[in-house]
């Protein structure tokens, strides 16, 4: 017993003394940034000419969604240093105070940015983030096919309900998405909760539902392409792949409005290099980098400056490169937590209809 | 009647086999697609494979799910097989105790697990990476070898072990040469199921792997948002033929043995 003893008190020992040596090992001075994001959202080819012109080395880490970069800046805020979430995070991350201001002095590119796409109601006086890819959604549309059917051409989301396109549509599968379609085509926003309106939706939503053929939120543009679909509602960077494939699919912006996602920059508030961070953010707002970051991603360009370097088929793009004219008509998802139970519930009534 | 029950076993267990593995076979045969969507074939290519190669991130983060796993099925391998031996050697009360405790990790949802195993590393001031993974990994899959060394150990017949005892073999005796070369197809069975149950993983990995060592399943999920080329479908094709090599292997052997 004894013996054992001495065995257990041995191991014990041995085993803090390694932890206490690897914990020490941690505390190195190097020069380097933490960012997390989805993969290849900061292609590797910027990574790596920001590293080559400052020294400086970008450990990217990738995180499947926004709720995980949350989970990490809450638990280890001083891990990271910047990271780049959507709209509606940035609000909740700013409310439980996980980020902290950005240090405009060190920001002279700042000024680049478009005016349009910021001043939104996440950061009203954007001092916490900036706006790094845009991306919307809207409807792709077979302008002929829809011809063939009989139905009148497509311009807004009402037009999706006509009886012609009967098993001919395909959706992005989501319930927030699919229920600010049919609110937007009654006069609403999309985070109504006022249970007479809603329940106004619900209706006008099943009516929609002999029209679907696919729910569809990672390929939809593929029923266009193998032509079970003659439009669909989906997002911008899918659009592009489906008229890159097939050159007679054409992009409509629906009259009601539609909606837009703003992916931003934003600063953890622990972040352990504050100055290197600062330098990154600095060269991503440069106009060379942003047009090539665009031209890289398919996202919409949030930098003004930028629009002299982007390439002729990007500017001249409109599900690219959208004017001003035309974002005035999108907006952003707010405050989907009040909603979302409700119009889920809905949602899966109507998909078993 | 035999031969009825015969056949319909044969065609019950291809019908099986069939639609458990056309979805794969589907990504095999895409992996060699021209097109990067699944909407048309349009013709044969190697392209993706030659992506696949070139593309460093995916390589190394292949590179650290394999150190992770390989590193997590020898240290589960080691605490599963141990702590499945000492329970034998308790009263049966504690032996109930440890169970509960080994398999408190499976119970327990894996974001409460990522969250709490990252708030408790951070506060031990661990550094984030293959230590951290290689720890929560084992926490998983030890419970595994545990179960699976014990139901083995179980199975013993007591006179074997109570002959020795009678010969006069210590307690360690005992352990190293009867009951360790008895359950070792058990370890190494376990074993490969905590090598799968690690390279798999992503919750946890998402969590532990720090600021520098994303996980293989982690870069692919994260590569949702931007899109998947068929690259991934290169990659699951190799992952697969290589199991099928070991696993083909490993049969030859066992039937070697067995000679």
């Amino acid at each position: 017993m004894k013996k054992n003893l001495k065995i257990i008190i041995s191991m014990l020992l041995s085993a803090s003394l390694i932890f206490s040596l690897a914990a020490c090992g941690k505390g190195e001075e190097a020069k380097e940034i933490n960012i997390m994001t989805w993969a290849d959202f900061i292609p590797r080819e910027i990574i790596e000419q920001f590293e080559e012109e400052t020294g400086i080395k970008v450990n990217y880490k990738e995180v499947a969604s926004n709720e995980d970069m949350q989970s990490l800046l809450e638990a280890s805020p001083d891990q990271y240093d910047l990271a780049v979430v959507t709209d509606y995070m940035v609000d909740i991350l700013r409310r439980n105070e996980n980020i902290q201001k950005l240090d405009k002095d060190k920001l002279p590119n700042f000024s680049n940015l478009n005016p349009v796409y910021q001043g939104q109601y996440y950061d009203e006086s954007d001092e916490y983030s900036f706006p790094y890819a845009i991306s919307t959604s809207f409807l792709l549309v077979n302008p002929e096919a829809v011809e063939e059917l009989g139905a009148n051409p497509i311009t807004s989301y009402e037009d999706l309900w006509q009886e012609e396109l009967d098993k001919n549509l395909v959706v992005i599968d989501w319930s927030v998405e699919i229920m600010g379609l049919v609110l937007k085509t009654l006069g609403y926003e999309y985070n109504e909760t006022d249970p007479e309106i809603v329940a106004q939706a619900k209706d006008k939503l099943f009516e929609l539902k002999d029209n679907i053929m696919r729910f569809e939120t990672n390929t939809p543009e593929d029923s266009l392409l193998n032509g079970e679909a003659v439009a669909g509602f989906m997002y911008s960077n899918q659009a592009v792949k489906g008229q890159a494939a097939n050159d007679k699919l054409e992009p409509v912006f629906p009259t009601e409005g539609f909606p837009m996602y703003i992916d931003g920059f934003v600063l953890s508030s622990e972040a352990p290099n504050l100055d290197y961070a600062h330098e990154f953010l600095n060269f991503i707002l440069e106009p060379e980098i942003s047009a090539k970051i665009s031209e890289l991603t398919s996202f919409t360009n949030p930098n003004v400056a930028a629009q002299e370097f982007l390439p002729e088929d990007f500017k001249n793009n409109i599900m690219l490169n959208p004017t001003d004219d035309i974002i005035s008509n999108a907006s952003l998802y707010i405050d989907v937590d009040a909603v979302l139970e409700e119009y889920e519930h809905i949602y899966s009534e109507f998909k078993m209809k | 009647m035999n031969k009825t029950s015969n056949r319909f076993r044969t065609f019950y267990l291809s019908l099986f086999f069939v639609i458990l593995y056309i979805p794969v076979l589907g990504v095999v045969l895409y992996s060699f697609n021209k097109s990067p969507s699944t909407a048309s074939w349009t013709g044969f290519t190697l392209d993706w494979y030659r992506d696949l190669f070139n593309d460093k991130v995916i390589i190394e983060s292949f590179k650290i799910s394999i150190k992770v796993a390989l590193l997590t099925s020898i240290l589960s391998a080691i605490l599963g097989t141990t702590t499945a031996i000492i329970s034998t050697y308790v009263t049966s009360k504690m032996e109930n105790v440890i169970r509960g405790v080994m398999i408190l990790p499976l119970l327990v949802p894996e974001v409460a697990l990522g969250v709490s195993l990252l708030l408790f590393f951070s506060t031990l001031n661990l550094p984030f990476g293959i230590l951290t993974l290689v720890l929560s990994h084992s926490l998983f899959c030890m419970p595994y070898v545990y179960l699976m060394v014990l139901l083995r150990l179980k199975e013993i017949d007591i006179s074997i072990i109570e002959s020795a005892k009678d010969l006069g073999a210590t307690r360690w005796q005992v352990i190293k040469t009867i009951l360790l070369p008895l359950v070792t197809p058990s370890i190494i069975t376990s074993s490969l199921l905590a090598l799968a149950m690690s390279l798999d993983d992503v919750v946890i990995s998402t969590y532990m792997s720090g600021p520098t060592s994303t996980t293989l399943p982690v870069h692919i999920f994260s590569m949702m948002r931007v899109g998947v080329t068929p690259k991934i479908n290169a990659l699951s094709t190799l992952i697969l033929v290589g199991t099928f090599f070991i696993v083909g292997l490993s049969q030859l052997l066992n039937k070697k043995s067995n000679q």
